[in-house]
């Protein structure tokens, strides 16, 4: 019984492998019984798997344990031994611990993500000098952590801040380490002598003049709570002599209860009766 | 902000709201159900020697 074949272009061995051959030397495709379809390795230019009419695109086998795909003659992606992934590199990173997907050779990479039909959502990609995440318009950016999760930013491995699951902000900004920043609420700085006048603030929508050296701080937004800690300071006039005081009235002394609320704080500024105070500032933290 | 907010409190006297951003923003600092007027700041003296002693009158 013939155990081989020998055809024009081809041949079939003793293990009843079909061999395709080019030029009558040189296997193209060979198909046997244990791996099936066997193919040449190809090339960029010639890939071993192509179709009719473009045959320089398709998927070639540059090297042991390889795949690669061409398009137009040149390789366009590539999925190495190790399993890395190249788009656009012909050398993927190998960062040891970690199968990768590397974007990018001859240009930058950016990586995009799409929300629904061509509408981009936001990319990441480099854009010559920083590495950035950016959402489109329409698309706001969010960091989201699973449940009781902090959301950290690092240096490396040195943690900067963290987004506590409870809202709090930390971080080190000179702190010594990280830890909660407690926010100055609301601010004032105004004139509390001749026309009365703001000349600046944050979360306060008005001052109101009650009298002399008596004045209300009105909060734009409400506190959570009466219990946040306010610091007033005065300028006092050079070499008067007696004794200033500038604080928040928190007690009912003479004409009124407290007015220390979540919306608003009154203010009262004294020497030996009230005084009007040409720089009076109002920090409130909580 | 070139205009204030007027109101007489409960002692005869008389109050100014010095709005920070806007009339708008400061009209909620009016406390409830006191008469109040929009004035120029101008309009309000910058004497205060007697401020206390300052009324409100319609």
């Amino acid at each position: 019984m013939a155990t081989q074949v020998t055809l024009n272009s081809g041949s079939v061995d003793s293990a009843g492998s079909l061999a395709l051959k080019t030029n009558g030397t040189t296997t193209a495709v060979t198909i046997n019984s244990s791996q099936g379809v066997e193919f040449n390795a190809g090339t960029a230019a010639l890939p071993s798997i192509t179709t009719t009419g473009d045959t320089n695109t398709g998927i070639f086998f540059p090297a042991a344990d390889t795949i690669a795909f061409a398009e137009g003659g040149a390789e366009a992606m590539r999925i190495t031994s190790a399993g890395d992934v190249g788009i656009g590199t012909g050398s993927p990173s190998s960062f040891g611990g970690y199968t990768t997907t590397s974007i990018g050779g001859t240009n930058k990479g950016l990586l995009t993500i799409r929300s629904t039909g061509t509408t981009d959502a936001g990319f990441v990609y480099y854009n010559g000098t920083n590495f950035q995440i950016e959402s489109q318009t329409g698309f706001p950016l969010a960091f989201s952590s699973a449940s009781a999760q902090p959301i950290k930013f690092l240096n490396l491995s040195t943690e900067l801040a963290r987004i506590e699951s409870s809202g709090n902000l930390q971080f080190n900004s000179g702190y010594g380490s990280v830890a909660t920043g407690y926010g100055c609420r609301a601010w004032v700085n105004f004139n509390g002598t001749g026309t009365v006048a703001i000349r600046g603030s944050g979360n306060v929508s008005s001052i109101t003049d009650n009298g002399t050296g008596d004045y209300t701080v009105n909060f734009t937004t409400a506190l959570p709570d009466t219990n946040y800690a306010a610091l007033c300071t005065g300028g006092v006039v050079f070499d008067q002599g007696s004794t200033y005081g500038f604080a928040p009235r928190v007690t009912a002394i003479s004409n009124g209860a407290s007015t220390k609320t979540t919306t608003q704080l009154r203010v009262l500024s004294r020497r030996d009766a009230d005084y009007d105070l040409g720089e009076a500032t109002v920090s409130v933290f909580r | 902000m070139t205009q204030r907010i007027i109101y007489p409190t409960d002692d005869g006297g008389v109050a100014v709201i010095i709005p920070a951003e806007s009339i708008e923003a400061a009209m909620k600092d009016i406390p409830e159900g006191k008469p109040y007027k929009i004035v120029e700041a101008s309009d309000i003296p910058t004497d205060r020697l007697f401020r206390n002693a300052w009324e409100y009158t319609e």
